[in-house]
């Protein structure tokens, strides 16, 4: 019994057009692929790629504006696409701060689900997540009466002991103050900006996200899977149009 | 002839790329840090902090590979018992895990929280049970040889680390 081959003008069409509709991605495959297998020779690691749309595809780019806090008499708390600064320095990463609290020896930086501790000197003491926290999101943070702080939440008011350890409902009064934004200076920005985007990226990172497409996220890796399908499909469909290419001939040869 | 499987290859890779996000691996919370504090006391313990002097972060870098961030850290003692929930970073996601020590050895060491796509296998007994029984030494080396799991080898080095940090900080807290 002979295996039933599809019809010559059948594989030759799927062959052609799959070969056509692939074509790209398998010519990045082999090139990325090659780069690679020679990282060390050609230095990929040493390459830094500053590039506005690579740096973008690791959301490296901060291209959003920053917004900056007054915090301990002259410095500055600044936000750039969940980051946190002091001054120049990096700090943490998080959200846009809600409040400051000043006060000795922690200052606080409250943020929607987390709480930032810092000393007088701006270094970071500990850093407290929702899990922590006993509650889920932060709106607002005010201050009671008798000058407490008041954190406001969807799950109600806390107040904090005088380590900012635990944390005890409050129902009294508060009064919420919005949290004042700053202008920084041109260098500080720019001072921002580099610290955010680091070194750059590697060339060696580019070359292996595009080989296996996460530089596109889930759409360039199933294109990638797809295209490694496509060339098995292209191997299988190839090998038999040549199967019943030579089964022709051996007919024709037999026949009187 | 070509115009169509080539317009409907582009077309699809369009809305690949159009829709392609960078994927955010999940947060996987296997147990409270409340719920774990609970559940390794017979009361509730107090909860106390540990200032970090300059001397105490140089301690933390020999033993810990790095410095630890932060200037204290929070842990919960009762008696001899101590509890401490500490983060380190496996791949690029911190680690939450929870360390239970009484008399500077390790009684339990359970991932609490993970966040990294890959190396989730080492939340399992038969991984964090090689951690009980677990003391540190002067020279900083555990008395107990801890098997890798292969695929998650970062987040086992970051797990190792983290006891051995916590044994130190525990022995740091119950000589003062």
């Amino acid at each position: 019994m002979s295996l039933q081959l599809p019809r010559k003008r059948t594989i030759l069409a799927w062959h052609r057009w799959l070969g056509v509709a692939s074509a790209l991605f398998l010519v990045v495959l082999s090139i990325t692929g090659l780069l690679l297998n020679h990282t060390e020779r050609l230095g990929l690691n040493q390459i830094t790629i500053h590039n506005g749309f690579i740096l973008d595809r690791y959301g490296m780019a901060g291209g959003n504006e920053i917004s900056a806090f007054r915090i301990h008499e002259s410095n500055t708390i600044a936000h750039l696409d969940g980051q946190l600064f002091y001054n120049r320095t990096a700090l943490s990463a998080g959200h846009p701060p809600l409040g400051i609290l000043e006060g000795d020896p922690i200052t606080v930086i409250a943020t929607k689900d987390e709480l930032l501790y810092l000393s007088a000197e701006g270094e970071l003491i500990e850093k407290i997540n929702s899990t922590q926290l006993p509650y889920s999101a932060l709106h607002a943070v005010g201050i009671s009466i008798d000058n407490q702080p008041v954190l406001i939440t969807d799950e109600g008011q806390y107040t904090p002991d005088s380590d900012w350890l635990e944390f005890d409902r409050y129902q009294a009064a508060y009064s919420v103050e919005p949290l004042p934004k700053v202008e920084i200076d041109e260098a500080t920005e720019l001072a921002i900006l580099e610290q955010f985007q680091g070194g750059g990226v590697t060339l060696y990172r580019v070359l292996l996200d595009l080989h296996s497409g996460r530089l596109f996220g889930w759409g360039g890796r199933t294109l990638m899977d797809l295209s490694a399908i496509a060339i098995i499909l292209l191997v299988t469909s190839g090998l038999m149009g040549w199967l019943r290419k030579s089964r022709r001939q051996q007919t024709e040869k037999q026949a009187p | 002839m070509f115009s169509q499987p080539i317009a409907s290859a582009l077309l699809l890779a369009c809305i690949f790329i159009q829709a392609s996000f960078s994927l955010h691996a999940k947060e996987d919370i296997y147990l409270e840090p409340d719920r774990f504090i609970e559940q390794s006391f017979d009361e509730l313990p107090e909860q106390k902090v540990l200032w970090l002097t300059k001397d105490a972060k140089a301690e933390i870098k020999k033993v810990f590979g790095r410095e630890y961030p932060g200037l204290r850290i929070r842990y919960w003692q009762l008696g001899k018992r101590t509890a401490w929930i500490l983060e380190e970073i496996g791949k690029v996601k911190p680690i939450t895990t929870g360390f239970v020590i009484e008399e500077n050895r390790m009684l339990q060491m359970q991932v609490l929280i993970y966040r990294e796509s890959h190396g989730w296998e080492v939340r399992y007994p038969f991984f964090t049970d090689q951690f009980v029984g677990l003391e540190r030494n002067e020279s900083n080396k555990l008395n107990k040889k801890i098997d890798g799991i292969s695929g998650a080898t970062l987040s086992v080095n970051a797990l190792t680390r983290l006891s051995k940090l916590a044994l130190f900080l525990h022995k740091e807290v119950t000589q003062l």
